[in-house]
């Protein structure tokens, strides 16, 4: 008798704990637990990943990338960079002309914002969500009120490119369209004058520089056409247009003036908008916080640093999603996001790299490595001259051995003996637990068309002994005899940059008892202010890709005038960058011929090798883990974040 | 009284200007790029920027007393300044901070003053026997262990084995009808009081379930420093003549404990229990941070961190008030509980 009724217990815990593992939490709702703020839902002031997460889901473009789908069955990769292969969004036809100066769109039909005007009784318009409208109700929507033209379009571009916050994203628009970086530069090469704040600019001034160098770049032909001219060419201008999660988002023009107060569109009063907060307050600016878009969501809740809500567009015009809300929940602690995952409260969890091996093998988990990566992340680079002046890390004085000559690095055998010193396999084994690969420059292997294959050719190799015979060379082998005291500094907190300057701290010292390197932690802010007045003879920072282009990458690291390659000091600047670099970069945005723009990249990359000017790190590959019953997740790694609108969830 | 209160009151400018002063002399050490770090928290913003701009947009460069009395002058005309950290006006980062906090020291409150009386009560009136001594090691352990420990063990066996409790401030779905239904109104943004006034059963369950496990941990490390007090006051006040008065005329002990010796006992306590509670403030960075509750303490942490000199100047002032508000509160307690005191 207890044997039967202990079979019947142990029948029924049995099917509870099946029926528990295949129950679906939340089934209508993705939840994405990860880490860090967004700034703005502001299309064009967004400048972060974590704003672009929120308007990538709600905002649209003219154009958009393919996908492939990394979910819990399925591993398609099929995803493109190729802009040849870009697809029709907001757009359905276009074309570029054979001088790649005049790109035209054709605009789709029938498509609404979340938000659409109707007139009220008393003649007034109320804003209302297009989803509570009754078929009758929407007759009375106001014409252009809620409905995509070309009008919107060029609208949304103008208006990017006058309100150009200080550190935005602009620059994108501004110099492709105009050939110059900033409104500022712009209002300067217009009125002959330096301008430093153009909110004093007279009425006329306004006019003339939005009717001479804004209003022409983008024009709207008739309702459902619209015209890019540019004053020269510049190939990577379409991958621009392809980005919803910030710059490129298309707004209704109507909805933006009406409701949120945004520039009035006339030509001789944007500069009240211009640069709202100063470029820092992201709040001053009118779409900060409310989001009227054409995507699969809307933005339903967003409590900033806690969590954002979308709900479903019931009338979206690609057909509505297949779930109701998607969750970007803000967590910065990450036991906390482990167990909400693991209690199936999450469908998808932000990782650090480190505790991968929580996650590994835990049941009702999938963990899908080696995904491609946009981004060169991290690269440590030299800098000749440091700056003399109250800097503690080179030493007093002449140099005796004590610290390091000024000019340290600008002896090509210590580059090349550095770059030599750098154990690469270690590094990928340690940091990024296997999941690295070792790249030769400054265009990452992503760029397939652009990357100089045979890699070999130009991959530095970990050889001590060479190191050792090239480290006796420099400076005439003054190096080899006086020593050196070199301090290498990273961001506490920052473990890759701590494990890369560890190895290359053990691999120098073992050369020689007289070379010393130390490697310290500060704060992040003392870093940054050590960087940027060339006092750390060595730092590591990163990159991740605005736009999908090679482009993007040449700038800020081979260019004179580029991001971190102007920090490595005069010598460097000087003597490498500008007479070796500088022609090759602007070559590579001279022609639309993709061919011809792979040649230009390999002579930049196989110079970047020649000239020994960064140590190229290995690079992470992406790791993606979510519950085994979340389905269609896109994936391309231009993605700012999870694009909600393909996904679902079930047991299939 | 009334003076008295005033003459208290008085302190608090005085408490905020020395703390200012200690802020903005640490502040002064910082050179202008470091300062800029706020404003630049990924090397890649630097991309279109010019950090020379952003620091004299900022008045970085200015002297620290220029930068205070710039400060001071903006909060005299009611603006405390933007919070980088929390991307909104400092002002509005305690409206939307705030209740989650005192959501949480509320609810803590009650079990931390009421635990440690009692353990401290039973310890002293069961003096050296085992219970004494066990509710001595429990309250010990309790002290002795990290917050951040408690929280991640209680979180582990709670939520992450049995899935009982789980961390943040409600449930998806829960959360989900909140926001979005429109049926449910926020009065004060204290969850649990709002579906009180809601009449909201299942909300107020569901706020109920994700409190309990952060109010039992700051509860339990709390515990030891008020049953302490509470036994050693206990121990004396029974050892007192009066004490062996109301036994010898033959009072059952039970009233001995209550009405004569606990509430004379009880004097130290209400210091020691003012200040627990006014302190539970900053000991919520830690709890808050762990169960992923939105409050006041972890946006204090995370302003600390990167040097966001508005958002901890605001949260300094909001401390400071606290604390002589709390030591104004005891004060007054300790007359009302004990005639013998005049604050005159």
């Amino acid at each position: 008798m207890w044997r039967k009724v202990g079979w019947i217990f142990a029948a029924v815990a049995l099917f509870g704990v099946v029926a528990w593992a295949q129950e679906i939490k939340n089934p209508d709702t993705v939840i994405w637990v990860t880490h860090g703020p967004a700034e703005t839902c502001d299309p064009h002031f967004s400048y972060d990943t974590a704003s672009g997460e929120i308007i990538f889901n709600v905002y649209e473009a003219l154009v958009r990338w393919p996908y492939g789908i990394v979910d819990a069955d399925e591993r398609d990769l099929s995803y493109s960079l190729d802009p040849s292969k870009l697809q029709p969004m907001l757009a359905t036809e276009w074309w570029v002309s054979s001088d790649g100066t005049v790109y035209v769109f054709k605009i789709r039909k029938g498509v609404r914002f979340h938000y659409v005007g109707v007139k009220k009784e008393d003649g007034t318009i109320e804003w209302v969500d297009y989803d509570s409208l009754s078929p009758e109700e929407e007759k009375n929507i106001v014409p252009g009120y809620g409905e995509l033209t070309a009008e919107d379009v060029e609208y949304s571009f103008e208006r990017g490119m006058l309100q150009d916050r200080d550190g935005g994203p602009i620059w994108m628009l501004l110099e492709p369209l105009t050939g110059y970086p900033t409104l500022r530069a712009l209002a300067k090469a217009a009125l002959g004058k330096e301008v430093k704040n153009l909110h004093q600019l007279t009425p006329d001034e306004q006019k003339l520089i939005y009717e001479k160098y804004i209003d022409p770049t983008v024009e709207a032909v008739g309702d459902d056409v619209v015209v890019f001219k540019l004053p020269k060419a510049y190939p990577p201008f379409i991958t621009i247009l392809a980005h919803s999660g910030s710059w490129s988002s298309i707004l209704d023009k109507e909805w933006c003036i009406d409701y949120a107060g945004c520039w009035d569109g006339k030509p001789d009063t944007w500069a009240k908008w211009w640069n709202p907060g100063g470029g820092e307050v992201a709040k001053e600016s009118e779409l900060f916080d409310i989001m009227n878009g054409t995507g699969p969501f809307k933005l339903a809740k967003w409590d900033i640093g806690v969590e954002v809500v979308f709900e479903r567009f019931e009338k979206y015009w690609g057909g509505p999603a297949k779930i109701k809300y998607a969750i970007i929940k803000k967590t910065e602690e990450w036991s906390d996001r482990l167990l909400m995952f693991q209690a199936g409260d999450a469908d998808i969890v932000t990782v650090p790299r480190q505790n991968l091996p929580q996650v590994e093998g835990l049941p009702g988990v999938v963990v899908h490595h080696m995904l491609p990566t946009l981004s060169m992340n991290p690269v440590a680079f030299f800098v000749a001259p440091v700056k003399v002046e109250g800097n503690e890390f080179i030493g007093e004085g002449p140099w005796d051995g004590l610290g390091i000559p000024p000019d340290f690095f600008a002896d090509i055998n210590v580059r090349k003996a550095f770059c030599m010193a750098f154990d690469y396999d270690a590094y990928i084994e340690e940091v990024l637990l296997g999941e690295g690969y070792k790249t030769h420059g400054p265009i990452p292997k992503a760029f397939d068309w652009a990357y100089y294959q045979p890699e070999e050719e130009l991959l530095w190799e970990y050889d001590l002994e060479k190191a050792t015979e090239l480290m006796k060379k420099a400076r005439n082998g003054e190096i080899w005899e006086k020593g050196f005291n070199l301090t290498i500094l990273y961001n506490e907190g920052n473990e890759p940059r701590r494990i890369a300057a560890e190895i290359l701290e053990a691999n120098i010292e073992s050369m020689n008892p007289k070379f010393q390197v130390e490697v310290r932690a500060v704060p992040w802010n003392t870093y940054l202010s050590l960087l940027v007045t060339s006092k750390l003879p060595l730092f590591i920072v990163g990159w991740l890709a605005d736009f999908p282009d090679p482009h993007n990458f040449a700038v800020p690291f081979v260019a004179s005038y580029g991001t971190f390659s102007g920090w490595q000091g005069e010598y460097m600047v000087e003597n490498i960058f500008k007479p070796y670099f500088d022609e090759l970069v602007a070559a590579g945005m001279a022609t639309t011929d993709q061919a011809e723009r792979a040649k230009i990249y390999y002579e930049i990359s196989k110079r970047a090798h020649e000239f020994a000017i960064d140590i190229w790190l290995p690079q992470a590959y992406g790791v993606r883990v979510v519950r085994d019953w979340l389905q269609g997740f896109p994936f391309n790694p231009i993605f700012p974040g999870p694009y909600f609108y393909p996904m679902y969830k079930a047991y299939e | 009284m009334v003076a008295y209160i005033i003459r208290r009151l008085l302190i608090l400018p005085l408490v905020i200007t020395g703390l200012f002063i200690l802020i903005f002399g640490l502040y002064s050490l910082l050179d202008p790029y470091e300062k800029a770090g706020l404003y630049v928290r990924d090397i890649t913003e630097l991309k279109n920027r010019d950090i020379n701009e952003l620091i004299e947009q900022y008045g970085l460069n200015d002297p620290p007393w220029v930068q205070f009395f710039r400060w001071v002058s903006e909060v005299l005309h009611g603006n405390l300044g933007w919070s980088e950290v929390a991307n909104r006006p400092v002002i509005d980062a305690f409206k939307r901070f705030l209740p989650q906090t005192v959501e949480l020291a509320l609810w803590s409150a009650i079990p931390i003053v009421l635990g440690g009386i009692w353990l401290g009560q039973l310890s002293a009136v069961k003096q050296n026997k085992p219970i004494d001594h066990a509710s001595r090691v429990f309250a010990v352990v309790g002290w002795s262990l990290p917050t951040y420990v408690a929280g991640l063990l209680a979180l582990f066996i709670f939520y992450g084995i049995f899935k009982w409790l789980p961390p943040g401030r409600l449930s998806t779905d829960v959360s989900l009808y909140v926001s979005l239904s429109g049926e449910f109104k926020m009065y004060t943004g204290i969850i649990t009081l709002d579906a009180i006034l809601n009449w909201n059963w299942w909300v107020f369950t569901d706020a109920a379930r994700h409190l309990i496990l952060p109010v039992l941990v700051l509860s339990y490390v709390s515990w030891a420093l008020i049953m302490r007090v509470t036994r050693s006051s206990m121990l004396e006040t029974l050892r007192q003549e009066y004490i062996m008065t109301a036994r010898a005329k033959g009072l059952p002990e039970k009233v001995v404990i209550k009405r004569h010796a606990r509430r004379n006992a009880l004097l130290p306590v209400a210091t020691i229990a003012g200040l627990t509670i006014a302190f539970l403030f900053n000991g919520l960075v830690i709890t808050e941070t762990i169960f992923d509750l939105p409050g006041l303490g972890r946006w204090a942490a995370e302003a600390a961190r990167q040097f966001d000199i508005p958002s901890l100047l605001g949260y300094l002032l909001f401390n400071s008030f606290l604390i002589v508000i709390a030591n104004l509160i005891v004060d007054i307690l300790y007359a009302v509980i004990d005639p013998r005191v005049r604050l005159e």
